[in-house]
């Protein structure tokens, strides 16, 4: 389950078959879409709160 | 699935042609943008081979064997898919179509729905359906086993960029162009793996970037394969022909590398075509490296229709196809993945 979640509706469209949603994003895909600058923190629900919970988890590990 | 028709009784005039959707052609097929095995009933064996040779110093005595000659086979099996819906003729009874059904309350085929609606939109919709999925296609198996790689910089590690373009792919019946040149078993051991591309990483490609973003391509493509008879296309999504042509309209820009003929796009002499591949995909390769494996490619103009049941007026059309996707040479192939 990824920590990363985009807003409602907001997707990323490559093609009619070939687009990134909540379905298949995961957290290495959403850092990498952000890194690439595809995607803004804003796009993303509750951007500050996951990124917290995810640089925990790296700590805690 | 009923016919979904917002009919208007038909009393007087309708206008000559049914307004059709606006759709891509199978260029892929009709242009022949790839190579075609045709006749696959089931299997077909695609054999590869290389050498290497060693020059030494001649000696009188025994001598010491040097190089090698390297072959490997790969069996590629068609995936056998079909479309398929039912409809209830009756349903146009009240409509334009009533006009060429024959006299008698039995008869309620339309041959102008048949032609124009079936075999016209219908068809088409199949036809570049398919050509859809040859380009653009995974499996869930593939699209499992990529995401299950870890992410590297080298080539023979899987990118980031396309670790997210197969994530994005709709998983279906075969895993096409893009997909298996990512992530195959088409090697010496036939052991499944990341393949043999050329990677590329890329970005967001615009209308401003995209000469830079093509150079990485060109770049890219062994200079053997641009010496050679089999000459490289790069093979872009159909939106980068607006790109290309906004680029070119920026009179900065002016005689850059893209050359625009007609229909016909270069980048420094070397060939651009137009294919469903999804945004920020570029690929290059000579079309002799890349199969479409069928039966028949005639398969993909054949439609059946008919009634679903001898005591039934519902009728069915029906489409029936085998398709898979080969890359050989993988090693000279250039895949650029944006995301």
């Amino acid at each position: 389950m990824a920590n990363y979640k985009f807003k409602e509706g907001f997707e990323v469209v490559y093609s009619s078959i070939s687009k990134i949603n909540n379905d298949n994003l995961t957290d290495e895909i959403a850092l990498h879409l952000l890194a690439k600058g595809t995607v803004k923190e804003s796009d993303f629900e509750n951007f500050k709160q996951e990124t917290t919970n995810i640089k925990t988890t790296k700590k805690t590990k | 699935m009923a016919i979904a028709y917002n009919i208007i009784d038909i009393r007087g005039k309708a206008s000559e042609n049914v307004i059709a959707e606006i759709l891509f052609q199978n260029k892929t097929i009709s242009e022949g943008l790839v190579t075609f095995e045709e006749e696959v009933k089931n299997e077909v064996i695609f054999s590869e081979g290389s050498t290497s040779v060693a020059m030494q110093a001649y000696t009188s005595g025994t001598p010491t064997s040097s190089g090698s000659l390297n072959l490997f086979d790969v069996v590629i099996t068609p995936a056998k898919y079909m479309y398929y819906q039912t409809f209830d003729p009756n349903t146009l009874r009240p409509s334009r179509f009533k006009r060429d059904m024959k006299a008698g309350a039995w008869e309620v085929l339309s041959s102008e729905f048949e032609r124009v609606v079936i075999g016209g939109m219908y068809a088409d919709k199949i036809s570049y359906d398919a050509e859809l999925k040859f380009w653009s296609g995974i499996t869930s198996a593939n699209q499992t086993a990529i995401a299950a790689l870890t992410a590297g910089t080298a080539n023979t590690s899987i990118g980031a960029d396309e670790k997210t373009v197969a994530a994005a792919l709709t998983a279906g019946q075969i895993n096409g162009v893009v997909a298996s040149m990512m992530y195959n078993s088409w090697n010496s051991t036939l052991t499944a793996g990341v393949g043999k591309r050329i990677k590329v990483d890329g970005v967001v490609v615009t209308s401003v970037n995209i000469q830079d973003e093509v150079e990485k391509v060109y770049k890219a493509i062994p200079a053997e394969l641009l010496a050679s008879a089999t000459q490289p296309v790069i093979y872009m999504p159909h939106v980068n022909k607006q790109l290309i042509n906004s680029h070119n309209n920026i009179v900065t820009n002016y005689k850059t590398a893209f050359v625009v003929s007609g229909n016909k796009y270069y980048y420094n002499d070397v060939e651009i075509v137009f294919v469903p591949i999804p945004a920020n995909v570029m690929i290059a390769m000579a079309k002799q490296h890349v199969f479409w494996v069928t039966d028949l490619t005639s398969d993909i103009n054949k439609v059946e229709i008919n009634k679903t049941a001898l005591n039934e007026d519902l009728m069915f059309i029906k489409h029936v196809g085998t398709l898979a996707c080969y890359i050989a040479n993988q090693q000279y192939n250039v895949l650029y993945c944006g995301a």
